[in-house]
């Protein structure tokens, strides 16, 4: 009679767990290397290239903030111009009152955060396509009784009250707050997803049911991902009033078009990766710089290349290189090697 | 009386919003994908219409039917050749497809078109109404549009409960897995559910087109809240449902015309919002959602 | 009698885990085969794989001598295997009577329809106008049962039909056997309870840990010789080596 046993263990070392150690500190270091350029370009190039250089930099810091929502939380909100708007909006009013833009934006920032809070709970009666139209709807009603305040300038919008009043300083102190403004997107995000909340996050995104089950408050972490996203919306909408010395209407600031463009970076760049909504929001920069006057058959293209690229290349341009070659700027993921 | 009016104005374009809805939840509780694309192609329903009429001559009835025939093939094309394709890739996946419809759409329109608004006009019908004493009237158009909608949502029904194809649709959209087990091609049932709802939401466009005389090419942007929140108000997963948020929002839309003429949108994404904080399941919703 | 279904050495499994070892099988047309084995071992992972719902890695599947092995479930199902899957799946929003006409979807021609499903299986008449997420474990089984009967199945394969059920119940669902095999179906049922398996089947397949360790006549297996089997302990007269 053979009976077969299994073979006894063999005593071997434990797999070491690493996090990127030297590659996140080179990310780091390239990061910072690229920051102070882009902080030196006022003494160097003219403000016409800063000036565009600050579309790219809130492009990037709400590519970022969509991709904390749909990449990490599972969330797509096609209302995160709610959040925009009210940055912009709310900036009138403190100004109004003698605080300057750019502590401006800090401070609405942090108001838009607090009130992000309780819509959260609102939003998050609904899931999937329907938390996406539900976000929408919320941004329609906020323009709504927005655009019923005549101080606010009502249907026509309004400029804001007290700017630098030097001209090339105005230029550059605005360029300066886009670069922070995306620093601390990028940055921001980078943390968050290094920490416990991350990797909450990174659970939370696999699997809902099974997070849950390991006693990761999942609703919890989709509520500070919300808000953290609202701020980081609410400040760029801060920036694109300072930039453009207030808002054309409300229907612009509150439009879905920047759901649209969100959409469109994140996708294009790259869902999930710290980087690709920086490499998504490059694209759409160029796209949209060398492009937009043909019409609006670049748009037509815009929402095609989205389709075909969710339906082919669904990690997007940085993920599927990442991907490929297992290289990341700023990793956040955990690899064992043995 | 004008109140009574408003209100029964609003029934009438409940009408239209519950067409426009019923294909919405359909698609949503047979493959899963929330259509963002749902309102532009109401619209394109419309755009439809008005170029066959405008352009080939054909008689305003028989476009209607040309619109449901062209847009609930293109159903047919976008499931089969991406839609299918996406639903295999993530819950994600599906919706941006729908996104990146509703971009091309829009913006191919304004192309094609321009921004001005594309008339199709009804003649003597849009005025004509039955006069029911004490200042209470009700045009024939309006009242043709609800008979055709719940003509619609009764033949959806009669479909979907008492035909081995209906039967068939809703045993894919309990599980579409088992259904194969039967020898079911849950393909072919996907691709009948979306020409079903794009054929229907056609219709919707094209009455909607007739009863404003017109449409323009990013209306679809308002219209598709309005098919999402009908089918919220009134509840996933039921036909019946989906006509009482169709009603709900429609009055809500028409009183707050009423108290003002800048409050309508707000009335109806404020009642929307209501229905979410203290009936989240909707009015006869099966489940809820979050 | 004729051969139905050949299984050749098929490997299968879900994504990077493999489930099957190299399975060679042979069911003869009109006869039960019960499949013995314990959780985990396989044995419905070979069913979905025998009814097309998974994709083997390696090997072939022959019915009636044709090769379906490419054939997904919806073709296999047309022609004439019907997989009752474990855990039941009714329709739930259905009722009975809907969950058996949706049954009736593969299009086959042959003795079963809702009268003689009904009259085969009282317990479902009783409940037609139920729908199907209201019933119990028994009356679920019961239905789904008939459901794959409506599919007239040339090869019926019987996933668990004994778990988590009362023994009476289970009894109901075994009187209705004999009646099925009378209109020609071939059966493959995953049985746990050895004194049914012993009871009805023709020949038994003992599967441990992915592969065939035991096969043989009923008549000829001793109940020591199927438990070893089960367990995994003891000699055996057939051993796949791996």
């Amino acid at each position: 009679m053979t009976v077969q046993t299994a073979p006894a263990p063999e005593a071997t070392a434990l797999p070491a767990v690493h996090r990127g150690g030297r590659a996140t500190a080179l990310g780091l270091a390239g990061t910072a290397v690229v920051l102070l350029t882009m902080a030196a370009l006022p003494y160097v190039v003219e403000s016409g290239v800063t000036a565009q250089l600050v579309k790219l930099c809130y492009l990037v810091a709400l590519a970022s903030m969509w991709n904390l929502l749909a990449g990490y939380a599972g969330m797509m909100s096609m209302g995160q111009q709610a959040f925009i708007g009210l940055g912009a909006y709310l900036l009138f009013i403190v100004n109004d009152h003698g605080v300057n833009v750019y502590a401006g934006t800090l401070v609405v920032s942090a108001v838009v955060a607090l009130l992000a809070w309780p819509v959260s709970y609102l939003a998050f009666r609904l899931r999937g396509g329907y938390f996406a139209v539900g976000t929408w709807v919320i941004a329609e009603v906020v323009r709504l009784i927005v655009v019923r305040f005549d101080s606010l300038g009502a249907a026509s919008g309004r400029t804001l009250s007290d700017v630098t009043a030097d001209p090339v300083l105005r230029r550059a102190f605005t360029y300066w707050l886009a670069l922070a403004v995306m620093a601390a997107a990028v940055l921001g995000t980078y943390a968050v997803l290094r920490s416990r909340l991350g990797l909450s996050l990174q659970a939370i995104r696999d699997d809902d049911t099974a997070a849950a089950s390991l006693g990761v408050n999942v609703t919890r972490g989709k509520r500070v991902i919300y808000v953290t996203a609202a701020a980081g919306c609410a400040a760029a909408g801060a920036v694109i009033c300072v930039n453009s010395l207030g808002v054309a209407s409300p229907t612009q600031i509150f439009g879905v078009q920047y759901s649209a463009l969100m959409v469109f970076m994140v996708v294009i760049g790259g869902i999930g990766t710290v980087e690709g909504p920086v490499v998504g929001a490059v694209a759409y920069f160029l796209l949209d710089k060398y492009f937009a006057q043909s019409g609006v058959w670049y748009l037509v293209v815009v929402g095609a290349a989205a389709i075909v690229v969710s339906l082919y290349l669904p990690r997007g341009l940085w993920g599927t290189l990442a991907h490929r070659t297992g290289f990341a700027v700023f990793p956040v993921r955990h690899t064992v090697r043995s | 009386m004008t109140w009574l009016n408003a209100i029964l104005q609003g029934v009438l374009l409940g009408g239209i919003f519950a067409m426009a809805a019923a294909g919405l939840s359909l698609v949503f509780g047979v493959m899963r994908i929330a259509n963002l694309a749902h309102g532009d192609l109401m619209i394109l329903g419309g755009y439809v219409a008005s170029v066959t009429a405008a352009h080939y001559g054909v008689p305003v009835p028989v476009t209607i039917v040309v619109s449901m025939v062209a847009v609930g093939g293109l159903g047919y094309l976008v499931q089969r050749s991406m839609l299918d394709r996406a639903m295999g890739l993530g819950e994600l996946a599906p919706m941006l497809v729908t996104f990146g419809i509703s971009v091309i759409i829009p913006n191919v329109l304004v192309q094609l078109f321009s921004s001005d608004a594309q008339p199709l006009p009804i003649g003597s019908l849009g005025t004509a109404s039955i006069d029911l004493g004490g200042g209470l009237a009700i045009g024939w158009f309006p009242l043709i549009t609800v008979a055709a909608a719940v003509a619609v949502l009764v033949s959806l029904h009669l479909f979907l409960f008492r035909t081995q194809p209906g039967r068939i649709v809703r045993a894919t959209s309990d599980d579409r897995a088992v259904v194969r087990l039967m020898g079911v091609d849950n393909r072919r049932v996907y691709a009948l559910t979306s020409v079903i709802a794009f054929a229907t939401v056609a219709l919707a466009g094209v009455l909607y087109t007739m009863r404003q005389g017109g449409v323009t090419p990013f209306e679809g942007q308002l219209t598709v809240l309005f098919a999402f929140e009908t089918v919220i108000i009134g509840g996933l997963g039921s036909l019946w449902g989906t006509l009482a948020g169709g009603v709900v929002l429609g009055v809500a839309q028409s009183v707050g015309a009423q108290i003002s003429p800048d409050l309508p949108l707000l009335a109806g994404h404020v009642v929307f919002l209501l229905v979410l904080v203290f009936r989240p399941q909707g009015l006869f919703g099966r489940s809820v959602l979050a | 009698m004729s051969t139905l279904l050949r299984v050749d050495s098929v490997d299968a499994g879900y994504g990077d885990f493999q489930a099957l070892f190299g399975i060679d099988l042979e069911v003869a047309e009109g006869e039960l085969l019960a499949l013995v084995g314990a959780n985990g071992a396989g044995k419905s992972t070979l069913l979905k794989t025998v009814a097309g719902a998974l994709k083997p890695f390696r090997g072939t599947i022959g019915l009636a001598g044709e090769d379906v092995t490419g054939e997904p479930d919806i073709r296999r199902a047309r022609k004439g295997v019907c997989l009752v899957p474990e855990g039941r799946r009714l329709f739930p929003s259905l009722t009975v009577e809907e969950n058996l006409q949706v049954g009736a979807a593969t299009g086959r021609k042959g003795p079963w329809n809702l009268a003689k499903v009904y009259e085969a299986m009282p317990l479902v008449a009783d409940r037609r106008t139920r729908k199907a997420a209201r019933l119990s474990g028994g009356e679920q089984q019961a239905v789904a049962i008939g459901r794959a009967l409506m599919g007239n199945p040339r090869l019926l394969l019987l996933d668990e039909v004994s778990l988590g059920l009362a023994p009476l119940v289970v009894d109901q669902l075994y009187t209705a056997l004999p009646g099925i095999r009378a209109e020609g179906a071939t059966v493959i049922l995953v049985e746990q309870d050895l004194n049914r398996t012993f009871a009805v089947a023709d020949r038994i397949a003992c599967v441990l840990e992915g592969r065939i360790v035991l096969t043989g006549t009923a008549a000829g297996l001793t109940r020591d010789q199927v438990t070893a089997a089960y367990f995994g302990t003891g000699a055996f007269p057939e051993v796949k080596t791996p």
